[in-house]
């Protein structure tokens, strides 16, 4: 098989993606394989010049009928005289990169018996120089697409000549060449030390023995993963130090799977990052009610994951949560999120959008005339404290009640006082809280309620928060995160947690009564109970007593 | 704009800044307002210095200082527009290009903890920008802040500041801790899994001092509290000590006799117990003579209080149960020689985990390390979200002993 001469037939019929400077790495191999496919029975071919060892190289694909297996040919100097160098019927990109690389080494290894033979048959030996000297000598060129323009301007040209900017082994920017195709030249050069890369967050390392990665790391991985992270990294500057070396072994895999594995990645994150993902985004689900069977089959799809953990995540995404809410509660490794998002958003499942677009005012819409609506809103609210008066959360609760009347959603509501302790020792005596402080109070309030929640004064002195489809106990939590934030630290430098008197009441329906007027009783009583107890919050338990 | 959102201060202000009054008219005006019984922003109206109507506006530009969207002098200039043009606050906006100007201008302070997390990939700069703005609005500690913001959990906001206290200590290099705050968050780790995990040694517990952990013990301070004084005592260098006395958790009084006690405590003259009951006492000294006479009973032996709790307090208490089923029941139970809960379990009243957990419940206020206030809150969540009493305390942070 190996060494056959190329049928000069096929040559008519093949279809040739532009030239590239240096050898082919997975993505290259997937538009390879996508534009066979798209051209079926037709032989395409993607070629490269290796500068390394100055040797051109063809690598073609040819996909037959559905459901058969690609085929793959390797071919030698396919300008002027082009030999089959390996051939196979596979899906495995690995298989290719690796049988890509094996060419190079074996290459490299004649070049060496050669130059010290003073005979190289099928080498030029005017330009060849030996691996170790690459740490010296620039090499191939970054990464250009097959469709570029920069690419397409390339095939226009003479193939040998190469016109594309070269890159240093030593240092460099990573505008100029990708992070697969540095590990792969390190892989090939056989070399030894360290290579750091550094960006504007942090910084990664990985090292190399004799071109293999034993040990890698960055601000959040070791190993492997670290590897697959840095693969991700399209910005920043790195460098070599050459024989720089360690006695840890993270590594596990072999260089060109995670290599794969990591392009993968990197594919899956510009899928997001095009979606127009950030930490703040919301995923909201696409379709309300999905059988159990069809999110299987939508799933089917996507790239091979734990189905379980994409079930438990899907149905975690019901309500709306942004990027930032699925990570705290369900912390998941980042290699491990990209991947689930990116099957969750390839497949239909979810779509991404900006907070904005849900979270902003619902009234956008209405452009100028919205300010009318804002102004009523505005007339509900006491000017001197900007918080919504005790007849506005009458108004807000008497709605809530009729929810709770009509589909039984239950809610809360959560009485509370802040006063200033005065300084005297003989007795108990308590003032206002100064604007500040209480404006201070209100917005560390903010921080701990939802947004469909209401803040608003209750009675003359007293504050409230209404609490929408809030169970009692949820409500508790809500009073303890508050009472938590008004003491951590002192609201003012006259009041510390010491000098805040603080007492929160807390009722709901249904466990306290049937109606507005028991309910608004028994948080009245809870408050005057945290008032005189030992404890500041007190949960309403009125209904069985 | 959502109308309760706190504004009027700073709104005020931005109206100061944008000339549309000066401090005295803003005065004259509360002042007149408060005693018309009028609002406000009405009484800016009639005296001519802006339409009520703009007010809300004003405090949406202000609202989106203090989220750090817009810088002080855009807000100032937008407010401008929005009296003086009656320009809507998005054209006000678009006009001063306010949504261009940020954070630039706004250099991010640097926090170790906040540093710390950012590395890790745990928080973005986005959000540590957005969280250090409103660190200033609100006095409140950087971690407390993203746990509030939703970005972080309680438990890796707690593993954070173990990684760093560690770290401080030279205990761990800053790889290894960035790597295990990093596993611990991913694996639900504590701080101290993580680091065995990573290394297999298991002696990174911290070394909190043996005061706090009175102070802790009998309840003057919180979890929580101490989580936070540990932040500021990283964050700031403050000794933990005046971080207790500043931020108004104990007196200086108090402090001084925990120390006191804790060495005693060392040296085998008292028991935990018995400090922490004195501790308990200290909380209401004012003065000297306060605490001698709280001194005085450290060789009386009865600071240790164990109350009792029946069943029936904790059911009543809790709602769980009526006087009036109660008076039912009771006899039924002791004519049956059962327990009470057993009685109520084989009626069905209640079913088998419910009873469980009031047991647990009755345990932990006999122990004393939490009042009836906080069961009452511990079962109802328990019962609420199907875990038991002691998660239920851990999560309101109530947990002194218990964790």
């Amino acid at each position: 098989m190996f060494g056959a001469n190329r049928k000069s037939s096929d040559s008519n019929s093949t279809l040739k993606l532009p030239r590239m400077g240096s050898s082919p790495v997975i993505m290259d191999l997937q538009t390879l394989f996508f534009t066979a496919r798209d051209n079926r029975g037709r032989d395409v071919e993607l070629s490269w010049h290796d500068q390394l060892i100055s040797r051109t190289y063809a690598l073609s694909c040819l996909c037959k009928q559905q459901g058969t297996e690609p085929f793959w040919t390797i071919y030698d100097d396919p300008d002027t005289d082009p030999k089959i160098c390996w051939q196979a019927e596979t899906t495995d990109y690995n298989l290719i990169i690796e049988a890509v690389a094996m060419l190079s080494r074996r290459a490299v290894e004649t070049a060496r018996t050669s130059t010290s033979n003073s005979d190289t048959p099928g080498f030029d030996q005017g330009t060849y120089e030996p691996a170790t000297a690459a740490q010296q000598r620039p090499i191939s060129s970054g990464y250009i697409p097959p469709h570029s323009p920069a690419a397409q301007q390339d095939a226009n040209q003479a193939p040998s000549k190469s016109t594309r900017t070269n890159v240093d082994l030593t240092e460099g920017d990573l505008s100029q060449v990708n992070v697969p195709q540095l590990l792969q030249a390190y892989q090939m050069a056989l070399l030894t030390g360290k290579l750091e890369i550094i960006n504007e967050n942090a910084v990664g390392y990985i090292f190399f023995y004799q071109g293999n990665p034993v040990h890698a790391g960055t601000p959040a991985e070791y190993g492997d993963t670290a590897i697959r992270e840095l693969i991700g990294w399209e910005e920043g500057v790195y460098r070599f130090l050459p024989d720089a070396s360690t006695s840890m072994r993270s590594v596990e895999k072999r260089l060109p799977n995670i290599v794969a594995e990591g392009i993968q990645l990197l594919d899956q994150k510009r899928l997001l990052k095009k979606s127009g993902l950030t930490y703040e985004s919301l995923l909201l689900r696409k379709h309300k009610d999905l059988s159990e069977t069809e999110f299987k089959l939508m799933l089917t799809k996507g790239a091979p994951l734990d189905y379980a953990l994409q079930k438990e995540i899907y149905d975690y995404l019901a309500h709306n949560r942004t990027l930032t809410d699925l990570l705290r509660d369900k912390p998941l490794e980042y290699t491990l999120w990209n991947t689930l998002l990116y099957n969750f958003l390839s497949c239909g499942l979810i779509e991404v959008k900006e907070p904005d677009t849900v979270r902003g005012t619902a009234l956008e819409f209405l452009g100028e005339a919205k300010d009318q609506v804002l102004t009523l809103a505005a007339s509900f609210v006491r000017p001197e404290t900007g918080i919504y008066s005790f007849e506005a959360f009458l108004f807000f609760l008497q709605y809530e009640y009729y929810r709770y009347e009509a589909y039984g959603f239950p809610l809360s509501i959560i009485v509370f006082e802040m006063k200033k302790k005065r300084q005297d020792p003989t007795m108990e005596v308590y003032d206002q809280l100064p604007p500040k402080a209480a404006a201070m109070a209100a917005m560390r309030i903010d921080l701990v309620k939802r947004p469909l929640d209401t803040l608003a004064h209750f009675e003359a002195l007293d504050h409230v928060i209404l609490l929408p489809n809030t169970k009692p106990s949820q409500a508790a939590f809500i009073a303890n995160r508050i009472y938590e934030n008004l003491t951590a630290t002192p609201l003012d430098p006259e009041i510390d947690s010491g000098k805040l008197f603080l007492a929160l009441g807390i009722a709901s329906l249904p466990a306290d009564g049937e109606d507005l007027s028991h309910l608004l009783h028994a948080a009245r009583d809870a408050k005057l109970r945290a008032s005189q107890g030992s404890f500041p919050i007190v949960l309403s338990r009125t209904a069985k007593s | 704009m959502s109308a309760n959102q706190p504004i009027s201060i700073e709104t005020y202000e931005l109206l100061l800044r944008a000339m549309v009054l000066s401090p005295e008219e803003l005065e004259d005006s509360i002042k007149l307002a408060e005693r018309m019984h009028m609002s406000l922003g009405r009484m800016l109206e009639m005296n001519g210095y802006c339409s009520e109507s703009v007010l809300p506006l004003v405090a949406k530009v202000q609202s989106l200082v203090a989220a750090g969207q817009i810088t002080l002098d855009a807000a100032v200039k937008a407010a401008e527009y929005i009296v003086h043009q009656h320009v809507s606050l998005e054209i006000a906006l678009n006009l001063v290009k306010a949504t261009t100007e940020i954070k630039k201008e706004v250099p991010l302070k640097k926090n170790k903890l906040g540093d710390f997390l950012l590395v890790t990939g745990i928080i973005t700069k986005h959000q540590l920008a957005i969280a250090q703005n409103k660190c200033i609005n609100t006095n409140l500690p950087l971690g407390m802040l993203l746990v509030n913001m939703g970005i972080i959990s309680q438990s890796v906001y707690s593993c954070a500041i173990t990684m760093l206290r560690l770290l401080q200590d030279n205990r761990i290099d800053y790889d290894l801790a960035t790597h295990a705050l990093k596993r611990a968050s991913v694996r639900h780790l504590s701080a101290e899994a993580s680091l065995y995990e990573l290394t297999g040694h298991s002696d990174f517990e911290l070394k909190s001092s043996h005061s706090n952990h009175l102070l802790l013990h009998s309840g003057l301070i919180s979890s929580n509290q101490l989580l936070t004084a540990m932040e500021v005592e990283l964050v700031e260098d403050t000794p933990i000590s005046d971080v207790f006395v500043k931020f108004g958790y104990v007196s200086e009084l108090c402090l001084h006799s925990a120390l006191h006690l804790a060495s005693m405590s060392l040296d085998g003259e008292v028991s935990v117990e018995q400090c922490c009951a004195i501790i308990k006492k200290m909380k209401l000294a004012v003065t000297d003579d306060d605490v001698n006479e709280i001194l005085s009973c450290l060789d009386s032996g009865d600071d240790h209080e164990h109350k009792s709790f029946d069943v029936a307090d904790v059911l009543l208490a809790s709602g769980l149960l009526s006087k009036d089923t109660l008076a039912v029941v009771k006899p039924l139970a002791l004519s049956a020689r059962k327990s009470l809960l057993r009685t109520l379990v084989e009626a069905e009243y209640f079913d088998e985990e419910t009873a469980a957990l009031i047991n647990e419940t009755k345990d932990l206020l006999e122990s004393g390390l939490i009042v009836m206030s906080q069961a009452n809150i511990a079962l109802a969540y328990s019962m609420e979200n199907k875990i038991n009493v002691v998660s239920a305390v851990n999560h309101f942070g109530w947990a002194r002993a218990i964790a």
